[in-house]
């Protein structure tokens, strides 16, 4: 899969950069996030940006994902296209994840309250 | 409404109406603009050089011209809706028999007379062009031909009311016989594109479909269950522009084919796994492939779960999407939106609509379910237990495991309910549970339907009075309010004006044409039924009428028929409830008093019979075959030449219909009281003036009570009588084979092999089927009663000017059975909706 992953204010945004996310596409995902977790970082934002279609396989890929973070983590989904919205919404995902508009959106709902630190060692661009 | 009607195609005189008011239609495409529309789409569209076009050339590029114009008035429609925020009607329906489309949008647009001076031009014979086109036979019967009239209403009343359904591939098979057996081939209508078809690809729906639950939690801790591991398909619609008579309005029909997620899995294609691509689209494909015939639904069939499913998402979520484009919250939803379920087939759109609300837009289940019921009416079309589907839970959990979910929920709330206001009668929550307990749990897709929905009706008044008292009378009970009854009709405009043309023109050079849209002007005929002129009139129309099906009769069943007989036609699908078996001893009756005894009827007659049987149904085609070998017997017997023939008309579909029933005499509507909901046959050879002998079941009833006794041959148990005698398990046939020597003759007679020759004990079932099956559609018990029916309607036939002013006063008197009627009674009683008039600055207003 093709992906591009940075860290944002100790929020790690991962933009999927194919525009069919599917079973045939998913290897890689989860390898490419591992570096990242085991650095502790709690809160994920996924760029669906560039994503026109996914199936139920791209979707469980992301509950797994969600389901690795540490007990207080986030994920925050942003910029999903109206039928990938649809399909988040079918699934009920929008209920777990948090649906935002733009990647800004995301990173201030993920933003942890004032003064409070999730842990995570500096980050930097990945 | 100003109008134009066509003129006789066989007659060549002109309309009368021809110097009315122009329709819009023909003012913006009228004369030589037409033509040139014509010839461009000849040469452009289908790339055809030659001066003297061939039929199915000419057919095509008319069409493509008659379905600009159709766009730009549904294009005009559509503004018009909007600019009135007008409440709107979805009929979701699994069927809708729509027949051949050019002729009737011809009337309807008023261009009728003009396009076919301008074939004749080419040298074309205007019929030949018109058969060119292929039947969309996208339903079984009687459900799916009155929906296909219902659009017609609906577009020519104004009101904003559109079709949903599925584009099949393969629409009800052909009829071939061999032998005398049915034998079915497949008709794949769609093997040439259709004209009428406006493919919509931007506004594809996914389905989501299989999978699993998985019982979850959301961000605050509550349950949340998600839909995971689904597959997905892809619903293409397609709009078919439904015009309205006039042309003023043009609704749609929307038909989804099914697609793969992607036209190649270009994933799996990149992988090189080629052929699995293909299987995949392949499978996907198959949902949209073919019409299931109604015997092979019950089996638990997959696909066609599949199939209702899959048509219902696409439809819920299109309507939701039209109805969000001008609202953002669904408080007004039940206000801007109805929704008829066209029998239980798309009752999972209850569920759907609540996964929808709840789900994807977050209504509390609540606010969602108030909606829901307010949202939905509910039409049933059958009393008969084996046809209220029932689906396996195991099945729906595999399929729509959230739909599943959803419907347990509804009605576990339900029970809860009824638990509470009952609690003396806890057997009723087992009655009306939605779901059957049992060795294989099932849900009542009648149940979910009417649990979901804040209307259910009856399609006649003995049928809609027979669910409050019989099948569904818990739940009349629970809501009494909830019932109602819409007896069904069928429109004027293709049954009588496109078929019928030469009756069409008698009556409106009588009483003008304003029966056309408003079909009780008929009633200024009855006084013309007691003129000789005029009943002298009518009975050269029929004449000429009975002349075009004895020319049809020989071309597909090989068997010449003298047009001045009595035309005795039974022309529906062959179902044992429906008694074409009945109607089958009665000429064996007649034929064996013709032969053996000598006694001659008094009136010669031909028995006419069309209709398919379902593939699987083993009696309907044995009695095919009964009726073909009862037919060759008779009709090679010299002793019969001019007083007695039998036919059996193959492939019967809308345009056969449209070319039988104009030349029946008798119309045979003889089912076991009781079991027919409604039909609509007995209306369309009525209104054609056939007389009908008939039971009294159905909507016969309140046909008798239109035309009155003297007009119509009533016989037979009712089904007070028949249920007394069910109930005290009395009947017993064999007796009636023991007391009277006509039975009894007539059933030897068919056991002898002297029908079946060649095929020794062929047709001995008939015999052991009645006497030891126990007869259950009594046709024994009304056997005596129909022969004497038959009497009287041959006496009466004998004096023809007498039968002329029966067959004059059904004219007449059946106005009420118009869906005009029908439709106008659902808008205002179920529905809430009102036609819309366009003012003369532009703007809509209620018409």
């Amino acid at each position: 899969m093709n992906l591009e992953c940075r860290v944002v204010s100790d929020v790690l945004v991962v933009t999927l950069l194919d525009g069919r996310v599917d079973s045939g596409n998913l290897a890689g995902f989860r390898d490419a996030l591992d570096p990242y977790l085991a650095r502790g970082l709690a809160r994920v934002a996924i760029d669906l940006s560039q994503v026109e279609f996914i199936d139920s396989s791209g979707l469980g890929a992301l509950i797994a994902l969600f389901k690795r973070l540490p007990e207080h983590g986030t994920l925050a989904i942003c910029n999903a296209q109206d039928r990938v919205l649809k399909l988040l919404k079918l699934t009920r995902l929008n209920k777990v994840f948090t649906l935002c508009a733009t990647l800004e959106q995301a990173l201030a709902q993920l933003a942890p309250p004032a003064g409070a630190s999730n842990g995570a060692p500096p980050a930097g661009q990945s | 409404m100003s109008a134009r009607r066509p003129s006789d195609p066989q007659s060549g005189a002109p309309s009368s109406a021809q110097s009315s008011a122009q329709s819009g239609a023909q003012s913006s495409a009228g004369g030589s603009e037409l033509e040139r529309a014509v010839r461009r789409h000849l040469r452009y569209s289908l790339g055809q050089d030659s001066q003297v076009p061939q039929p199915e050339h000419l057919y095509r590029a008319l069409a493509l011209t008659v379905r600009e114009l159709a766009i730009e008035r549904l294009l005009q429609t559509e503004r018009r809706l909007t600019a009135a925020g007008a409440k709107q009607v979805y009929y979701l329906s699994l069927e809708f028999l729509i027949g051949r489309s050019l002729a009737n949008n011809l009337i309807n647009l008023g261009l009728y007379d003009e396009v076919r001076a301008l074939v004749a031009s080419c040298g074309l014979a205007f019929d030949d062009v018109l058969e060119a086109e292929h039947d969309a036979a996208l339903g079984n019967g009687g459900l799916g031909r009155l929906a296909a009239c219902f659009l017609d209403s609906l577009a020519t009343l104004g009101l904003p009311g559109f079709g949903y359904g599925i584009n099949y591939d393969y629409g009800l098979f052909k009829q071939e016989l061999d032998n005398g057996y049915q034998r079915e081939r497949p008709d794949h209508w769609l093997r040439q594109w259709s004209p009428w078809q406006i493919e919509r690809s931007d506004e594809l729906c996914l389905v989501p479909v299989y999978g699993r639950i998985d019982h979850g939690r959301d961000r605050d801790g509550r349950y949340n269950p998600m839909w995971l591991d689904w597959q997905v398909l892809v619903g293409l619609p397609f709009d078919m522009p439904v015009i309205g008579y006039g042309g003023h309005t043009v609704n749609y029909l929307r038909l989804y084919s099914a697609r793969a997620s992607d036209e190649f899995d270009m994933q799996i294609f990149s992988q090189g796994d080629y052929l699995r691509a293909v299987e995949e689209k392949i499978r996907s494909e198959t949902i949209s492939k073919v019409l299931y015939p109604p015997d092979t639904v019950q089996a638990g069939k997959e696909l066609r779960l599949l199939q209702e499913y899959f048509f219902v998402f696409c439809a819920l979520h299109d309507i939701v999407r039209r109805f969000q484009r001008h609202h953002a919250s669904f408080e007004r939803f039940p206000e801007q939106v109805a929704i008829q379920l066209n029998d239980t087939h798309p009752a999972l759109a209850i569920a759907e609509l609540m996964r929808l609300l709840i789900d994807e837009h977050d209504l509390e289940w609540d606010a969602a379910w108030k909606i829901t019921q307010r949202t939905f009416g509910y039409t049933n079309h059958t009393l008969l237990p084996e046809a209220l589907e029932q689906w396996p839970v195991t099945l729906l959990e595999r399929l729509v495991p959230r739909h599943l979910q959803i419907a347990y929920e509804i009605n576990r709330r339900f029970l809860a309910r009824v638990a509470e206001l009952w609690p003396e009668d806890p057997g009723l929550q087992r009655r009306v549970s939605l779901v059957h307990e049992g060795d294989e749990k099932r849900l009542r897709m009648a149940h979910l339907a009417l649990v979901g929905s804040h209307s259910v009706n009856g399609v006649a008044r003995l049928h809609s009075e027979l669910l409050r008292t019989t099948v569904l009378a818990d739940f009349h009970r629970i809501w009494p309010e909830r019932f109602n009854n819409k007896t069904n009709g069928v429109t004027p405009r293709r049954w009588l004006l496109l078929a019928n043309p030469q009756l069409a023109t008698l009556i409106t050079d009588a009483i003008g044409d304003g029966w056309i849209t408003d079909l009780d002007a008929l009633r200024q005929l009855e006084p013309l039924a007691a003129q000789s002129a005029f009943r002298q009139a009518f009975l050269a129309v029929k004449q000429h009428n009975k002349q075009r099906l004895a020319a049809t009769i020989a071309e597909t069943a090989w068997v010449k028929v003298d047009p001045r007989s009595m035309f005795d036609i039974q022309a529906k699908r062959i179902h044992e409830y429906k008694r074409q078996l009945l109607n089958l001893l009665h000429i064996v009756y007649r034929y064996l008093r013709l032969v053996d005894d000598g006694d001659a009827p008094t009136v010669p007659r031909t028995h006419i019979f069309a209709g398919k049987a379902a593939p699987g149904y083993w009696a309907a085609k044995q009695v095919i075959k009964c009726i073909n070998n009862v037919a060759r017997q008779v009709n090679k017997d010299p002793r019969t030449r001019g007083l007695l023939r039998v036919v059996f008309v193959p492939d019967y579909r809308v345009s056969l219909a449209e070319r039988i029933i104009p030349g029946a005499d008798l119309s045979e509507q003889i089912s076991t009281a009781g079991t027919e909901a409604s039909g609509t046959g007995n209306m369309k050879f009525g209104i054609n003036g056939a007389l009908t002998i008939g039971t009294l079941d159905g909507a016969n009833i309140e046909m008798l009570e239109e035309v009155g006794r003297d007009n119509i041959f009533i016989f037979g148990q009712t089904t007070a009588e028949l249920a007394a005698l069910r109930r005290d398990h009395s009947y017993q046939p064999r007796r009636y084979y023991e007391r009277d020597d006509r039975i009894r003759r007539v059933l030897d007679a068919l056991a002898s092999d002297r029908f079946s020759p060649d095929e020794p004990g062929l047709l001995r079932w008939v015999r052991d089927a009645l006497l030891d099956g126990g007869d259950p559609y009594f046709l024994l018990a009304d056997f005596a009663a129909y022969v004497e029916a038959q009497e009287r309607a041959e006496r009466h036939f004998a004096t023809p000017e007498r039968w002329a002013e029966g067959a004059i006063l059904n004219v007449a008197r059946l106005g009420k059975f118009s869906s005009d009627r029908t439709v106008l009674e659902y808008a205002r009683e179920i529905w809430g909706v009102e036609a819309l008039e366009q003012t003369e600055d532009g703007s809509p207003q209620p018409r």
